[in-house]
C-alpha cells in the first residue's frame, strides 16, 4: 500500500510499504477513506521527536471503512465507517475505566521509554514516534487500529467524511480544552493559537457559554476565522499588540478567567527570550518553547484556570512557577481523552450545533502529503487543515 | 515500577586492605607531586627536570587511583589500577638501575619494597574481583492490575502460561507438587533449564519459590498480592534473587535480569494478558531490534505470533 512516511526532519515521501495485517484478536485493519495533517505532526516533521525512525508511518487522524476483523472484535462487521480516535486504550484498565484513555496503561510497547522521560508512560498513538509505541499511522491507504471495540465510532451515513474526520482529535481536543475552563456566562475565555485546535476550542467555549472569547495568533486570515466561524468575541494579533496590556484593557485590568494554550512547543516569538528559547531547542537543551504557555499563565486572572492542549514534550526554561503558585492558579492538561467526548460530539453535529467542517481549507490526494506538510508548516496559502484522500 | 537493590557477600579482610592501599596511593601521590626532589633521592634517582616531570606525571596517577579506592574499595577496577601502576614503576626502577650516576643500592631497596606493595595489591584485586563473581543481587518491582488478587494469584499460579508474557521463558511446565521444569532462551541464543521449587503458597496473598540445587540460573523469588484500597485491583510486588552464574552466556542473563528492566517488560505484559486477553503489539514491538513504525514485510508465521 501507499503511505505517508517520515523519512527525517523536513523530509515526508509517500512510499510502498506493506499492508497491516491483523496482529491481536481485539484488531481492525481499516481502507482509510479520508485523513489529515495535524499541528502534532508539524512536531515530527520538524524533528523536535528524538524518538522517530527513519521509515515510519504518519498520521493519527484518520477514517474509514472496516475490511477485516480479529476474532475478538464483536461490536463491528466488516463495510462499516468509523471514526477512530488517536489515542489507543485498552477500555479495562483503571485509568481507562476512570475514561482518562489517553493515560491507557496498556497500549504503549515502549511503556519503559515513556516512564524514563516522563515519569510514568501514556497511551500508545498512531502515527506518533516510538514514545507512544511504535504503531503505524493512518496518512496511508490501510490502517491496523487495535482495540477496535474501544475506539471508533460508527458514523452515520448523512454525515460527509468532512465533518466526522476531526472527531478523531482536533474536535475533542478543543472541546477539552473549553471543558478544563468551568465555563460559566461571566467567564471570560482567551485562546493562544487560532490553528485548527484553537478555532475548535473557541467554538467549543462558545457552545458551553461563554460570552467572550479572545482569539490570539499573528496570521490576519485565522483570527478572521475565529471570530467568523468559530465565535470569537475579541482578537489579538500579537504582532500589533502587547497581548498582556491588551488583555488587561479588555478585561478591566483583572486577565482572563481562563486561559487555554493551543499553540504547543513551537510556538513563535519576537525578543531575546524566543531566541534564546530557540536557541537552546536547536541545542536539545530544552525540548520546548514555552512562549505562550509563559504568558497565558501571566495573563490569567488570580485563582483563574491554565488549559494546556498544546503538546509539549520535555522540560522548560523560565517557567513562571511563582505566579503560578502566588496567584493561585490551576493547570488543566493532557492528550485528549478523545473516547470520553465521541459520542456527546457526534450528537452536537447531529443537532447542527457545530459542523465541524469549517475549518477544512484544502483537499490532496495522498501522493501530495509531502507538499501538504510543507504548506501546513509555512502557514501558506491561508492553510488551516488539510485533508488528504487515501 | 519501584527501586532496585543490590547485596553483595562480603570479604571482612579485602575494605580494610584496600583502604589501606588506597591511602598509600595518596600518599605516594601527594609526596611524587609535591616534592619530587626528596623523592628522588630517597628512590636513589638523579634528581633532573625530566625525572621531576615523570614523578608528578605518577604521582597524579597515584593520587587518581586512590581516590578510586576509597570511593569503593570494594570495586575490583581500581585496585587492578594499582597493580598496572606497580609495573609501571617497577619497569621505570630497572631502567634506573642500568644507569651509573643513580644510586644503585637504594634503588635495589625500591625495587624490592615496590614488589612487596605489588604482592597486597594483587592479593586484593583478586579478592575483590572474586566477591563479585560470586555477587548476588535483589531485584523489586512493583504494579497494579486492575482485577482481584485471587484472579491475579491463579493467573500468576498457573506457571504453565509463563511464557505468554515472559520474554526470556520458552516453556515451563507443572510437574505436580509444586516442582516445575523452566528452559529460557539466553540473550546469545543458547538455552538454559533448571528446576523450581514452591516454598510459599498462600491463596491469593502470596507465592514464593527458589531453584532447585544445581540450576544454571540459580534464583529464589516471591510475589505478594494485596488489595488496592478501593477494593478493586491489585498490587504486585515481585521480589527476585539471582546468583551470579559463571560462564559468559548465563552472565549476560543475569545482567539482564539483574537490571530489572525484564521484570519490568514481563509485568507489564503480564497486565495485559489480565486486563486485556493478550500481549498488545504495534507495528514495531513485533521485532527484535529498532524498527520503523510500519507494517512488517515478513509473514505473521514467522513472527510467532499467536492469534
Ligand atoms: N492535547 C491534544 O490532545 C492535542 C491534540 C491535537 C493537537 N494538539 C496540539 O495543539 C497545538 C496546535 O495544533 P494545530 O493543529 O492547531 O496547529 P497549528 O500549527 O495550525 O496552530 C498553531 C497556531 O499557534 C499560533 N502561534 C504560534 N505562536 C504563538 C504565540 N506565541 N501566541 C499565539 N499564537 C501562536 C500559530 O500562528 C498557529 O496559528 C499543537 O501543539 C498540537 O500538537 C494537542
Ligand atoms: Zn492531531
Ligand atoms: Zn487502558
Amino acid at each position: 500500500m501507499r503511505a505517508s512516511c517520515w523519512m527525517g526532519k523536513q523530509d515526508i515521501r509517500v512510499e510502498n510499504v506493506p499492508d497491516p495485517e491483523l496482529l491481536n484478536a481485539r484488531d481492525a485493519i481499516l481502507k482509510v477513506t479520508s485523513t489529515t495533517i495535524c499541528g502534532s505532526d508539524l512536531h515530527l516533521y520538524n524533528g523536535f521527536n528524538p524518538t522517530m525512525e527513519k521509515g515510519d508511518v504518519l498520521g493519527h487522524e484518520f477514517m474509514g471503512e472496516v475490511v477485516e476483523l480479529g476474532s475478538g472484535v464483536s461490536n463491528l462487521k466488516v463495510g462499516d465507517r468509523v471514526v477512530v480516535p488517536f489515542p489507543i486504550a485498552c477500555g479495562s484498565c483503571a485509568q481507562c475505566m476512570a475514561k482518562n484513555f489517553s493515560c491507557c496503561e496498556n497500549t504503549n510497547p515502549n511503556a519503559w521509554l515513556a516512564e524514563k522521560m516522563l515519569g510514568h508512560p501514556c497511551c500508545g498513538i498512531f502515527g506518533y514516534s516510538h514514545l507512544t509505541g511504535g504503531y503505524a499511522g493512518g496518512q496511508a491507504e490501510y490502517v491496523r487500529v487495535p482495540f477496535a471495540d474501544v475506539g471508533p465510532l460508527k458514523v452515520p451515513a448523512h454525515l460527509t467524511d468532512e465533518q466526522a474526520l476531526f472527531l478523531s482529535d482536533i474536535l475533542p481536543t478543543g472541546y477539552m480544552a473549553a471543558e478544563f475552563c468551568d465555563i460559566t456566562p461571566d467567564k471570560v475565555v482567551a485562546v493562544w493559537g487560532a490553528g485548527p485546535v484553537g478555532q475548535f476550542a473557541i467554538a467549543s467555549a462558545k457552545m458551553l457559554g461563554a460570552q467572550r472569547i479572545i482569539a490570539i495568533d499573528r496570521f490576519p486570515y485565522r483570527l478572521k476565522m475565529a471570530i467568523e466561524k468559530a465565535g470569537a468575541t475579541d482578537v489579538i494579533n500579537y504582532e500589533e499588540a502587547s497581548v498582556l496590556e491588551t488583555l488587561a484593557e479588555m478585561t478591566g485590568g483583572r486577565g482572563p478567567d481562563a486561559c487555554i494554550d493551543a499553540v504547543g512547543m513551537e510556538a513563535h516569538g519576537h525578543g531575546a527570550q524566543y531566541l534564546y528559547d530557540r536557541a537552546k531547542q536547536m541545542a536539545m537543551i530544552e525540548l520546548d518553547r514555552p512562549i505562550a504557555v509563559r504568558e497565558a499563565i501571566m495573563a490569567c486572572r488570580s485563582a483563574g484556570i491554565v488549559s494546556i492542549v498544546g503538546v509539549y514534550a520535555g522540560f522548560v526554561d523560565k517557567f513562571p512557577l511563582g505566579a503560578l503558585m502566588n496567584r493561585g492558579l490551576t493547570i488543566k492538561a493532557g492528550q485528549c481523552h478523545v473516547h470520553r467526548y465521541l459520542q456527546p460530539l457526534l450528537e452536537r453535529i447531529e443537532r447542527g450545533d457545530i459542523d465541524p467542517s469549517f475549518v477544512v481549507s484544502h483537499h490532496m490526494d495522498l501522493e501530495d502529503a509531502a507538499k501538504g506538510y510543507e504548506m501546513f508548516n509555512s502557514k501558506q496559502d491561508e492553510v488551516m487543515k488539510i485533508v488528504l484522500r487515501a | 515500577m519501584i527501586g532496585i537493590q543490590t547485596k553483595r557477600k562480603e570479604s571482612a579482610s579485602l575494605p580494610l586492605l584496600a583502604t589501606g592501599l588506597g591511602w598509600l596511593s595518596i600518599g605516594l601521590g601527594v609526596a611524587k607531586i609535591a616534592a619530587p626532589r626528596v623523592l628522588s633521592s630517597v628512590i636513589g634517582v638523579q634528581d633532573t627536570s625530566s625525572t621531576r616531570t615523570l614523578l608528578r606525571a605518577c604521582g597524579a596517577r597515584e593520587l587518581a587511583v586512590g581516590i578510586g579506592i576509597l570511593t569503593g574499595p570494594r570495586r575490583p577496577l581500581p585496585l587492578w589500577g594499582r597493580v598496572v601502576g606497580d609495573a609501571i614503576d617497577l619497569a621505570t626502577l630497572g631502567i634506573a638501575m642500568r644507569d651509573e650516576r643513580n644510586g644503585r643500592g637504594r634503588l635495589f631497596g625500591s625495587l624490592m619494597s615496590v614488589l612487596g606493595v605489588t604482592a597486597l595489591d594483587v592479593v586484593a584485586a583478586i579478592k575483590a574481583s572474586r566477591t563479585q563473581e560470586s555477587a548476588r543481587a535483589a531485584v523489586t518491582r512493583a504494579i497494579t492490575v486492575n482485577r482481584p488478587p485471587s484472579e491475579v494469584y491463579a493467573q500468576w499460579r498457573d506457571f504453565e502460561q509463563f511464557p505468554r508474557f515472559m520474554e526470556h521463558v520458552e516453556s515451563v511446565r507443572d510437574l505436580g507438587n509444586g516442582l516445575s521444569h523452566w528452559v529460557a532462551k539466553l540473550p546469545t541464543g543458547q538455552r538454559a533449564e533448571w528446576q523450581a521449587e514452591l516454598v510459599g503458597d498462600r491463596p491469593a496473598e502470596r507465592l514464593a519459590w527458589r531453584t532447585v540445587a544445581g540450576a544454571q540460573v540459580p534464583h529464589r523469588g516471591s510475589v505478594t498480592f494485596k488489595p488496592t484500597l478501593d477494593g478493586i485491583g491489585t498490587e504486585i510486588c515481585v521480589e527476585m534473587q539471582y546468583d551470579v552464574p559463571g560462564g559468559l552466556a548465563l552472565g549476560a542473563l543475569f545482567a539482564q535480569l539483574a537490571s530489572g528492566a525484564q521484570i519490568e517488560g514481563d509485568l507489564r505484559r503480564f497486565k495485559q494478558v489480565l486486563e486485556t486477553g493478550e500481549v498488545v503489539h504495534s507495528d514495531a514491538s513485533i521485532h527484535r531490534g529498532p524498527h520503523p513504525a510500519r507494517p512488517s514485510e515478513r509473514p505473521l508465521a514467522e513472527k510467532g505470533l499467536r492469534l
